[in-house]
């Protein structure tokens, strides 16, 4: 966004639209917009009302943009980014969209992919046997096969390392299409290389008419195994089970919390991407039915979590991709399994998040994070919505990608048998009838119960060694122990020697790769270090800490990050993304001495802004960089797995 | 020009969800009314500058909550309120629910900052809709004179009483600082002192002052 503040001013932009529909005859309107104001949700509202759309309906635009030579050609117009780009390159003396409609009948059926010939049988067995190996392998933390891949594309993570801002943003790879998606499937349609999906996925995102069939495999909705036959009829299966418990709404709670919880829900889902087609239009449009019920749904079946705002959020881009609540719903159930707990009562798993979050930056950028600490803000409290919501609001609804990278980056967990649909009982339930039940139920949907206000720890700085919320820091602090230390040299901070960061300009103070010169040269395996990125930069070899420490000089307060499988609670990349963000407007920040509230409102004035771009770019290449230096460390790999 | 405040006050706005807080913060703080608006998750933030006399002007902070959402650490529930000075209270006059629910919301704010208190004003939002009004002016007054309030109704839609009940809110806190029973204490965000216009500085103050951009 800060780049945004040179562009040229223009007043007024002309937009001419031709809208095609399938054999309907081609529709053309007219309009200015304020490109200073107009998002490309705004554009997409305009789109719908001068074209009448019913909000069931989506579409895709495109702009024309010509080349040097004056060549023509129509280009994508999916994000705020694109929009931008369109703006200032192809606005005169009219800018010229496309947009494409597509009815439901003309997308793509998942259906059509889960049915996969079954020549080609024989070869499956050997497969299987295959595919045991794999998961014995599995057992390791899923990060490491990133890191394989990782380390097979080194010179790419390099290029990323060392990109200039100026220079454009390629992504790695083109989105993963049809025809890529049946090579991971065998004859018989078994998914045969779930992790080696995952990692395509994690390079270039699925194109998005494959999303409905690849997001099901993310979201860990399928047990493992099944061919294609097995899958339609484990969802279909799955549906009947979802219309069911439907159908029990009022089994399970009296008709005064069934209203209650509706409203609650109700009351945000005509909030929630008000403006994406898909959910635009009126308020009894059946996307917005769906999404309803969906959500009270599960605050039914869920006692223990309930409804949650920030729940619409994450249930609304899953039924748009699918298109059918029912297969939203335990998609849902999928997601939540994981995220779940970010809405849990007791607050343990977000201000772990938080903790994590907050090592991760004191650790990369020890400059930003004591601004932060000075202005107060280094409880990092105003990215509450970012980790709540894994960054779903931040980006573009159309930035979808930012969805399925993330959840790529996470090792395949699909379930034992099948997902499950119902949560565990509601821990209240017992000896009070159940009006008294009700009364605490809604009671606690408007303030926590009195036994966690006694839990909070509240504000208090916390090291790694500060105590902090529970267990699980505990068990990080336990990681000081002489055998880990040996495995995990502790970083140190403030960083290494105290000159180290002076020669830098602000912006790239702990960001670049050192010279090699004032690194260890090689690494146990013969891995030059200085190959790799910030992080291990910023990490002294076990070495040098000893030597620091002998010459008696103030011992600093070692932050080292977390292995994989714990960082971030079950998502490590999700940090990496948060720091980039952050990252991205920390020179603007510390230029302009924002102060908490200052900079707290910077944010929410991107939210659905940012550029996906170049965040992910960044925040691969700093992930990257820190499994690099947390696995090429020797026998790492051993002790990340039994750590888990 | 540098915008210059005597003082800066932390407000938090709660209520139940969709009684309007955030467009009744949006219509104060940035002039304009969103029939759509995203669910408030977590807290939004949001500042401007409220001129109470002829030159004295205040720097007001304005944390937006959820107002369904149990937050889910109780630190940062408990950060959020503890560095607040002032608080609008609203609830919708149109909804009952979110007028009983008044007392609630009191409470959970007092277990917070106990033994502080926030100044707080009783807000009924939504007076344009007159005609579905659920809640009578004489209920609210006399709930609001219980806990020692004053009470405002507003719109945001119409633009009613908006600028009326942030400025009267920070009035009183105002009033409150001037006599000393509100101070300004080290670690806590609530009342912060500004740069005073006409004060002669010292070089290095005034280096200081220049840095700040209050854009």
């Amino acid at each position: 966004a800060c780049s945004m503040a040179s562009e040229e001013e223009r007043e007024v932009v002309r937009v001419r639209v031709q809208k095609c529909d399938g054999s309907l005859p081609v529709e053309f309107r007219s309009f200015a917009v304020d490109p200073q104001i107009t998002s490309l949700e705004v554009l997409q509202h305009i789109l719908i009302r001068a074209f009448d759309l019913n909000g069931r309906r989506s579409f895709g635009v495109s702009f024309l943009s010509r080349d040097r030579s004056g060549a023509e050609m129509y280009l994508s117009l999916a994000s705020d980014w694109d929009l931008d780009v369109a703006f200032l390159s192809a606005a005169k003396p009219y800018l010229q969209l496309k947009m494409d409609v597509k009815s439901s009948e003309d997308s793509p059926v998942l259906e059509d992919w889960d049915i996969i010939s079954t020549k080609d049988v024989i070869g499956s067995e050997q497969q299987l046997v295959e595919r045991t190996k794999t998961l014995a392998s599995a057992a390791l933390p899923f990060t490491q096969s990133i890191l394989s891949q990782v380390g097979r594309t080194l010179s790419r993570v390099q290029q990323a390392l060392s990109w200039s801002y100026e220079e454009e943003m390629k992504p790695l790879m083109p989105p993963l299409s049809d025809a890529e998606f049946h090579s991971f499937l065998n004859g018989q349609g078994q998914l045969t290389r779930p992790e080696e999906l995952r990692l395509r996925i994690y390079h270039g995102g699925v194109e998005p008419s494959l999303r409905k069939v690849v997001w099901r495999y993310l979201l860990n909705v399928y047990p493992d195994g099944l061919s294609g036959q097995e899958r339609m009829d484990y969802m279909k299966r799955k549906t009947r089970q979802y219309e069911q418990l439907k159908r029990e709404w009022r089994a399970h709670v009296s008709v005064e919390d069934l209203e209650f919880i509706r409203g609650n829900v109700l009351k945000d889902v005509l909030r929630t991407d008000r403006s994406h087609p898909y959910y635009a239009g009126s308020e009894d449009s059946p996307h917005l039915v769906a999404l309803t019920d969906l959500l009270t749904t599960f605050a039914i079946t869920h006692p223990q979590i309930s409804y949650c705002q920030g729940m619409s959020d994450l249930a609304s881009p899953i039924l748009a991709v699918m298109d059918n609540e029912a297969h939203a719903f335990i998609c849902f159930c999928g997601i939540m399994k994981r995220l779940g707990g970010n809405f849990r009562p007791d607050g343990q798993l977000m201000s772990l998040k938080f903790q994590h979050l907050k090592l991760l930056l004191q650790h990369s950028d020890p400059e930003f994070y004591s601004y932060l600490v000075s202005r107060g803000a280094d409880d990092l409290f105003f990215l509450y919505r970012w980790l709540l919501l894994e960054l779903k609001r931040e980006f573009a609804f159309d930035d979808a990608r930012m969805l399925e990278i993330t959840w790529s980056s996470l090792p395949p967990d699909p379930p034992e048998t099948e997902v499950e649909l119902l949560g565990p009982p509601s821990e209240a339930q017992g000896g009070h009838d159940q009006e008294g039940r009700s009364r605490e139920a809604r009671r606690r949907m408007l303030r926590p119960l009195r036994e966690e206000l006694d839990r909070s720890g509240a504000g208090r700085r916390d090291g790694p060694d500060g105590g902090g919320t529970a267990g699980v820091l505990e068990r990080q602090a336990s990681f000081g122990t002489v055998a880990t230390a040996r495995l995990r040299p502790p970083p140190l901070c403030p960083p290494g020697p105290a000159g180290l960061e002076s020669g830098l300009p602000p912006g790239l103070a702990g960001r670049l790769p050192r010279r090699p010169s004032e690194l260890p040269q090689s690494g146990p395996q013969g891995v030059d270090l200085a190959q790799s990125g910030p992080l291990l930069a910023h990490r002294p070899r076990l070495e040098e800490i000893r030597v620091a420490g002998l010459r008696a000089e103030p011992v600093p307060t070692p932050c080292w990050l977390p292995p994989p499988q714990e960082f971030g609670r079950g998502n490590p990349f999700m940090l990496f993304l948060c720091l980039s963000i952050l990252l991205e407007h920390r020179d603007h920040i510390i230029k302009n001495c924002l102060d908490y509230n200052e900079l707290a409102m910077h944010f929410d004035r991107l939210v659905r802004r940012h550029n996906l771009a170049r965040v992910l770019q960044r925040a691969k290449a700093l992930f990257a960089d820190y499994l690099q230096s947390e696995i090429w460390d020797s026998e790492e790999g051993d002790e990340a797995g039994s750590d888990s | 020009m540098e915008a210059i405040w005597l003082y800066q006050f932390r407000l938090i706005v709660i209520g139940d969800s969709t009684v309007g807080k955030s467009c009744l913060i949006r219509r104060f703080t940035e002039g304009r009314f969103a029939q759509v608006s995203d669910p408030t998750v977590g807290v939004d933030f949001f500042s401007r500058l409220v001129e109470i006399e002829p030159g004295k002007r205040i720097k007001l902070q304005i944390w937006d909550t959820a107002g369904q959402e149990r937050f889910r650490c109780r630190s940062i529930t408990r950060a959020y309120y503890r560095n607040s000075v002032g608080g609008l209270l609203l609830f919708d006059i149109t909804n009952r629910r979110s007028f009983q629910n008044v007392h609630d919301w009191l409470e959970e704010a007092r277990s917070h900052v106990q033994p502080h208190s926030i100044v707080f004003l009783l807000v009924g939002h939504k007076c344009d809709l007159e005609a579905q009004r659920q809640v009578t002016r004489q209920e609210a007054e006399k709930l609001a004179g219980a806990y020692g309030m004053r009470y405002v109704e507003t719109s945001a839609r119409d633009a009613i009483n908006v600028e009326h009940a942030f400025t009267e809110l920070t009035r009183d806190i105002f009033a409150l600082v001037r006599s000393g029973d509100i101070t300004i204490q080290e670690g806590w965000e609530g009342v912060k002192s500004g740069f005073v216009p006409n004060v002669v500085h010292s070089s290095e103050e005034v280096t200081k002052s220049d840095r700040r951009c209050l854009c």
